[in-house]
């Protein structure tokens, strides 16, 4: 890939508090990859220390990791540690946590576990709302125990109050607890000052989606050498606690190296067009395209219009599989919630499309390799299937490093889904062969179809990537109200559509369904844009 | 460090300080806790696995741990082991090996070498064990090796610890002209046609001579320095430090170790007096003590012993227990009477029982009278450690006593001193005896006259070289020698001037039967028998 002067000055900036503004598509992954190359070709990180690179998932790491080893070369994690915010809180509290008062055999969280105790609680989606404010509360920064129990108990919500005994009482901690012990734990200038000697370098990547609390442990671990790259227009995580205005101001407060980007190296003409039509709109910068003759032609952005969601479901997957000749190409299916695909979902495996689920344990690469790869070991064991399978996670988390809690949770959720299929009369073996394997496990992003929600495609991106269901009350999402939540709305929109390498397609139906049958659907307030961008028009 | 189901020592522990001396019998430990620091952090991780047997284990049916408990964190080591490291205070590194075999076949074992305040149970990386930079120098070391240029040598290791950055340019261009001489030269190249076209002939594939490349280990290695060696002049000759005399190369190991503080922070020597005169036994160990980093030295050499602080000594006994002095022991004050006793140290430190007698002629004595009467002090493990005078029983009994290394301790006393030594172990003057002490009335000269009588002992001394008739009768100021009485005789072998050699006649000259009459020295053996 070429560079550009924008990228040749990252790279060449010597070690300091540096801000990188990249739009999506701009390289900046590759220039992270790039900047860790010259930092290290001159000499400035030397053994033992390493370069920290923190994003903010599993997908995303993976992302990193791959430049990396492209970029750096075969041995670059000797010393370049790639690691996501939960990655790097977990290993804290696992080495440190007995400083602050966590039992050093405390268990990481676990979807599966939490979900199960909310359940019990008669916690849904219904009524979570304040259950998961109480909680999230109490835990937004770095309060002890104590302090957040008497949060949680001055919030008076008695579920959330008899949650958070239950955490305790078995010894557990969640996503929030995890971030919160590690920002205390980071705060106290002899373990601060552990990872400081050991990180010469750190980089974030996604800073919008920081959180002042996740801003304050970069501090502490990075002190000045801090690479921050991000994009105001990709701040998408204020419910979980993001606050992109305040980071930004703040890191703009260290004096720092401030590089921008605005030529995407991602994307297609027709599909920048779309982009733009969207960011013209949000008032931020309009790309240009970096390497216009490295496409065939424009690309394509195509509206597609019909009368429910079940024929839009047999459109797409014809437009699927006149896509899929090209057995390279992946696609992404996004919708703002993961309801919206659910017809897709059941015309794609009616008609035999083999997807990637981004929902489902079992449709993780990584952990559907590790399980394919134990079920032998764990079946040899004998028993009964029960046994077996319980067998196999045993064996399957031995396999996991203790610190990585994401895998070890998705790898809870897999085995879940693999007890509820034993449930219903299949063994092991059968439950196990039927999880979908990726043609490429170890690849952020493999050829093929891919589902997921506009949150979870973050930092990713496709060859096509089909924006589901622009209608009123899907995008924006119904429960979004204020001026805030719709600008962060149509953000996320902005996120969808900038995935897209070659083609975009951007769907609305006319009747949408619901528990009993079908409701009309208005078109999404910001449709019209995009279809100004449009290059075809597929309306039934 | 310490240690629990370790070949055949009892599990134990033991706190490494400055600088580690390890001294005892033979077969006694020293080397296994130089080898249980080497697996904990000296060795690559497959030589740890690979180098574990089933003689390392007491009991192979159960678990061997070793620990090892490093302080004076740095912030290098921060750097190295921000998960490891335990903040405190105070701030530690702990590593621990683990190991077990499978007790259907001892040949298949696990092997585990972790941090356990990590949080994680991963082995440590290259990264940490330079960081840690142990080196061990065994006994059967090759000084070949050592001095030549291959890598694990000191001289390698002094090498590559060197930053060339600055040379880079020059030494590249160097290189690089190096490498258009050999590609460019008619000898290397008809070498590499011949040695292609016989290649082609043994190889399924055919090889040409542009694949034949000759090249220096440097370009290969990617390290301008590797194969290069040091020499040194001698009478006009550039001689490598490798093909120097014995006792040269010796010294040029253990020196080129004590400088190489940069790339190993701690080095472990296995007797590193072999080879070497005393006088150079002692100065390199000056040397090794003084430059920083930790010294861990096995050695039956008193020289290098007395170059050592004894709050650095650990005595091994011939039952394998380990013995060293407390934290805060009183020996410090009296650090220069120490230091002039340190050559003769080891044996008492890796004795079973400690006798302590008040000078040499006691010690010939008891040592004349343990032969006769079939007491064999080697083999009940007794040193006989000799104070050069009563009043350093002080120090003594700091160094081997309770408050020291708590050595089993008995010792022969003249009357005089008697109140002085119940003084200083904390009993009434007259319960001294009672305190596993022989007392000597008045003293042991008065003894053996008194047992043996004024001729016999007359007789003995006569044959003494340094004494004579003229002496005796000068001295006593007896007329003749029949008028010397017990009293004179007693007055004469007490004196300082013919103590050690009275005694060497008496003991020269005793029987067995007369031996028997010693009572004092046969109580005294009789208690560590």
């Amino acid at each position: 890939m070429e560079t550009n002067a924008q990228q040749d000055r990252l790279t060449n900036l010597p070690i300091g508090n540096v801000l990188v503004i990249a739009p999506a598509g701009c390289g900046k992954t590759e220039a992270l990859a790039t900047r860790a190359y010259g930092v290290l070709a001159r000499g400035e990180v030397r053994a033992p220390r390493k370069i920290l690179a923190i994003t903010f998932s599993n997908k995303a790491k993976e992302n990193l990791a791959s430049r990396m080893r492209a970029v750096v070369g075969a041995g670059w994690h000797q010393r370049v540690s790639v690691t996501n915010f939960h990655g790097l809180a977990a290993r804290v509290v696992k080495a440190h946590g007995t400083v602050v008062g966590v039992p050093a055999d405390v268990s990481m969280p676990e979807d599966v576990w939490r979900n199960r105790e909310r359940r019990k609680l008669g916690i849904t989606f219904r009524n979570s709302d304040a259950f998961d404010a109480a909680l999230g509360t109490a835990k937004s920064g770095p309060f002890d125990d104590d302090e957040v129990m008497d949060s949680i108990v001055a919030s008076g919500h008695k579920a959330a109050i008899a949650y958070e005994l239950r955490l305790r009482e078995d010894r557990r901690l969640d996503h929030d607890d995890v971030i919160r012990h590690a920002a205390r734990l980071l705060a106290i200038p002899e373990i601060g000052g552990l990872y400081r000697a050991h990180f010469a370098m750190v980089m974030v990547d996604e800073v919008q989606d920081l959180s002042l609390m996740q801003y304050d442990m970069v501090r502490a671990v990075g002190g000045d050498t801090v690479t921050y790259a991000g994009d105001p227009a990709q701040g998408i995580y204020s419910f979980a606690g993001a606050d992109p205005v305040e980071v930004f101001k703040r890191i703009r407060d260290l004096d720092p190296e401030v590089v921008e980007f605005n030529r995407s190296y991602r994307s297609a003409p027709a599909v920048l067009g779309a982009v733009n039509a969207l960011a013209g709109h949000m008032g931020i910068t309009e790309l240009e395209c970096g390497d216009p003759d490295r496409w065939p032609d424009e690309g394509h952005v195509i509206s597609l219009e019909r009368n429910d969601t079940a024929q839009e479901a047999s459109a797409l997957v014809a437009l699927i599989g006149d896509i899929s000749k090209d057995p390279n190409l992946s696609i992404g299916v996004i919708g703002r919630r993961g309801s919206r695909f659910d017809a897709l979902r059941a015309e794609a495996e009616g008609m035999g499309v083999a997807f990637e689920d981004w929902s489902l344990p079992t449709h993780v690469p990584r952990v559907v390799e590790l399980i394919k790869r134990t079920v032998r070991e764990a079946v040899s064991g004998g028993g009964s299937e029960t046994a077996t399978l319980d067998r196999l996670e045993y064996l399957c988390r031995e396999l996991v490093e203790p610190a990585d809690a994401e895998t070890l949770n998705e790898l809870a959720g897999a085995c879940d889904a693999l007890r509820g299929a034993l449930a219903d009369g299949q063994s092991v073996t059968e439950a196990v062969a039927s999880c979908r394997s990726s043609p490429a496990p170890d690849a952020a992003v493999a050829p093929g179809l891919h589902l997921l929600t506009g949150h979870k495609g973050k930092g990713q991106e496709f060859d096509w990537v089909v924006v589901v269901g622009l209608e009123g009350g899907h995008i924006p999402d119904f429960r979004s109200e204020t001026e805030a939540e719709l600008a962060e709305e149509l953000r996320v929109l902005h996120v969808m559509v900038s995935r897209a390498r070659y083609g975009v397609v951007v769907t609305h139906s006319r009747k949408t369904p619901t528990k009993n049958g079908w409701r009309k659907a208005e078109p999404s307030p910001w449709l019209g844009l995009l279809r100004g961008a449009a290059t075809t028009f597929d309306h039934q | 460090m310490s240690w629990s189901n370790y070949r055949r020592l009892p599990d134990g522990q033991i706190n490494v300080r400055d600088h580690l001396v390890l001294v005892g019998p033979n077969d006694t430990g020293k080397s296994s806790i130089v080898r249980a620091l080497h697996l904990c952090l000296g060795m690559a991780h497959g030589q740890v696995a690979a180098s574990i047997s089933p003689r390392d284990f007491t009991d192979p049916s159960a678990p061997l741990i070793l620990t090892v408990t490093l302080d004076g964190i740095d912030v290098d080591d921060r750097a190295a082991f921000p998960d490891e490291t335990t903040t405190g205070p105070p701030e530690v590194l702990v590593v621990v090996l683990e190991a077990t075999l499978d007790p259907t076949d001892p040949d298949q074992k696990v092997v585990k070498r972790f941090f356990p305040d990590s949080g994680h149970s991963k082995a440590p990386t290259k990264d940490q064990l330079s960081t840690i930079a142990f080196q061990f120098v065994p006994a059967a070391r090759s000084l070949l090796r050592e001095l030549g240029g291959a890598s694990g040598g000191a001289v390698r290791s002094l090498l590559s610890g060197l930053d060339l950055a600055a040379d880079a340019a020059a030494l590249g261009a160097a290189a690089d002209s190096y490498r258009s001489a050999l590609d460019g030269s008619a000898t290397l190249k008809t070498f590499r046609g011949e040695l292609a076209s016989a290649l082609t002939d043994a190889l399924p594939t055919p090889i040409a001579e542009a694949d034949v490349r000759v090249v220096s280990e440097a370009e290969i290695l990617e390290d301008p320095l590797s194969g290069v060696t040091v020499t040194v002049d001698d009478g006009g000759h550039n001689v490598p430090l490798a093909e120097q005399s014995d006792g040269v190369r010796a010294l040029s190991v253990l020196t080129l170790l004590g400088m190489s503080h940069k790339s190993a922070r701690i080095v472990a020597v296995d007797e590193p007096e072999t080879h070497l005169h005393p006088t150079a036994q002692r100065s390199i160990s000056k040397s090794l003590r003084a430059n920083t980093g930790q010294r861990i030295l096995v050695t039956h050499s008193p020289f290098v012993v007395g170059q050592m602080n004894p709050m650095d000594i650990v005595a091994f006994r011939a039952d394998r227990q380990a013995r060293q002095l407390a934290p805060g022991a009183p020996i410090a004050q009296h650090e220069i009477t120490i230091r002039y006793w340190s050559h003769r140290l080891i044996e008492p430190l890796t004795a079973r029982r400690v006798i302590v007698v008040e000078g040499v002629s006691d010690r010939i004595l008891i040592e004349r009278v343990a032969q006769l009467i079939d007491v064999n002090l080697d083999r009940l493990g007794v040193s006989i450690f000799d104070l050069d005078g009563a009043g350093l029983f002080t120090v003594a009994y700091d160094l081997f006593g309770p408050v020291g290394f708590d050595l089993p301790l008995t010792g022969l006393v003249d009357e005089d001193a008697r109140a002085d030594w119940a003084d200083k172990i904390g009993v009434a003057p007259g319960d001294l005896e009672k305190a596993g002490y022989v007392v000597c009335d008045p003293d042991l000269e008065g003894v053996y006259v008194d047992a043996l009588g004024v001729s016999a002992v007359l007789a003995m001394i006569l044959h003494s070289p340094s004494i004579s008739e003229r002496s005796l009768l000068d001295t006593t100021g007896a007329a003749t020698m029949g008028d010397i009485t017990r009293d004179m005789l007693w007055a004469y072998c007490r004196k300082s001037k013919h103590k050690v050699a009275a005694a060497i006649a008496v003991a020269n000259g005793i029987t067995a039967a007369q031996a028997l009459t010693l009572t004092p020295l046969n109580t005294l053996l009789q208690s560590v028998t």
